[in-house]
């Protein structure tokens, strides 16, 4: 008897007779959609289908208007898809149970207790490595502080500052309260929210960059900030860079405040580099010229 | 060297070293059996018991194991562009499994498993994740001769729940 005809003999294994930690395996394989066809073939699927692995997003995006869309990408097609959750028929908990997103975006209105709690009952068990925030009020940092809390997997954290109305103060605190993280990007419109504090801050908890924009007004931010920022840059034994916006002034005073010899200086790029550590500040006029855009970059970058 | 490994129905396999080496549970016994490479005695000596991996399945792992044994060590994670977990089939495994009915899919994948052989593991899930790939529940049921025993009622309250994601 030979082996093909051995394998022949043994009894044919079905899909359901395969024991859950295979199973969850192949499941883990499949997209989204696959996934929810599955459900429906049997209870012992079903079953399985319902605790394994990590369902795979890609971006999910909540805004009070339109409720909750998934972007996820589908096997074999170039463009991501985007679809849209019934937030009043889906039981949102059990949905993103365990799911795995790159990347979770919330445009935050005015945020009402039930809705806040529906968002973290909702994305409670969700793993996700980008958080990115569209903040409209003030009302809502008491939420993104406790959910930012509650989800120690954030590496990147956007917070977008474009359409926001209320207490500046108010977003000022939140950001000195924000745990560390790989990368943070605040893009503040034409509000002053970035102040020597919020960036050195910022700088001090990340271990990556830091993105400081703050449209075509300068950030607060001064000669001595300018020159701490540089330093915990220049000291950085990993691959760092920061970028912010500074009234040209503060420039002026951070140039007479440094040994200028430690540098060479490439007036034409606007670069001047550390001789020793080769940490780079580039910089250079933006419009309005009030102001330079400062990019500071450890020599491994 | 040559490692002896014996299956369910005592059929002996004669192995290369770095093919047993290739399965984390063969590994670990050898060691518990203080089995090395460069003791020949002690490779002679023993043999080591699979007992739940049959001839017949022993001799496919055995022919994908010899194809993969000079391959360089793969990354834990292969990332896609989303940073998300992919695996992908090489040629020569989809023409590998490409002939092998589900049942024996099945066979294959319960032995990389228990032997702990991590790509072949991979492999033939990924081949099944694209075997269901793109089919309704009905196509599904069908290609796995799965008796549905879901009730209507169960049936109604799963197209309630994803119903947002029909076309």
């Amino acid at each position: 008897m030979d082996v093909q005809d051995q394998v022949d003999q043994v009894p044919e294994a079905t899909m359901n007779s395969l024991p859950p930690e295979i199973l969850s395996k192949i499941i883990s394989n499949l997209n989204l959609r696959d996934r929810i066809s599955l459900r429906s073939v049997d209870k012992y699927i079903n079953r399985v289908e319902e605790i394994a692995g990590y369902r795979k997003f890609g971006q999910i995006f909540y805004d009070l208007d339109i409720g909750i869309e998934i972007t996820e990408e589908m096997d074999g097609e170039e463009e991501p898809r985007t679809m849209r959750i019934d937030i009043s028929t889906t039981d949102l908990g059990n949905y993103f149970m365990r799911g795995e997103a790159a990347e979770l975006a919330l445009r935050l209105g005015v945020l009402t207790d039930e809705t806040a709690r529906m968002l973290c009952n909702s994305f409670k068990t969700l793993h996700f490595q980008q958080l990115t925030v569209h903040l409209e009020k003030d009302s809502a940092c008491r939420f993104v502080e406790s959910f930012i809390r509650e989800h120690p997997c954030i590496e990147h954290l956007e917070i977008l500052l474009t359409d926001f109305e209320g207490e500046i103060e108010r977003v000022k605190e939140m950001l000195h309260t924000l745990p560390p993280m790989a990368t943070y990007r605040v893009l503040a419109h034409g509000r002053p929210v970035v102040t020597d504090e919020t960036l050195l801050h910022l700088l001090r908890k990340s271990s990556k960059n830091v993105e400081l924009r703050s449209g075509t007004k300068p950030a607060d931010i001064t000669a001595v900030g300018l020159n701490e920022a540089f330093e915990i840059v220049n000291s950085s034994t990993m691959e760092r860079k920061v970028d912010f916006t500074i009234p040209r002034d503060q420039f002026r005073s951070w140039l007479h405040m440094i040994d200028l010899s430690r540098f060479s200086v490439n007036k034409k790029r606007k670069i001047l580099t550390d001789y020793d550590s080769g940490t780079t500040v580039d910089f250079s006029a933006r419009c309005p010229y009030s102001m330079f855009c400062i990019s500071i970059k450890s020599d491994l970058c | 060297p040559n490692v002896k490994l014996v299956t369910s129905d005592n059929e002996e396999f004669v192995v290369d070293f770095r093919i047993a080496k290739m399965s984390v549970t063969v590994s670990r016994l050898m060691e518990a059996m203080n089995m090395s490479e460069t003791d020949d005695a002690s490779l002679l000596s023993n043999s080591i018991p699979l007992p739940n991996v049959t001839k017949a399945v022993m001799a496919r792992v055995i022919e994908w194991c010899e194809k993969h044994k000079n391959d360089e060590p793969k990354e834990e994670k292969e990332n896609d562009k989303r940073g998300r977990t992919t695996h992908v089939v090489s040629d020569w495994d989809k023409e590998f499994l490409k002939n092998d009915e589900f049942g024996r899919l099945c066979q294959l994948m319960g032995a990389a498993n228990y032997l702990e052989i991590k790509g072949l593991f991979n492999d033939i899930s990924q081949t099944i994740a694209n075997m269901i790939h793109g089919k309704k529940s009905d196509e599904i049921a069908e290609m796995f001769n799965i008796h549905c025993d879901l009730t209507e009622a169960e049936k109604k309250e799963i197209r309630k729940k994803t119903a947002w994601c029909e076309d």
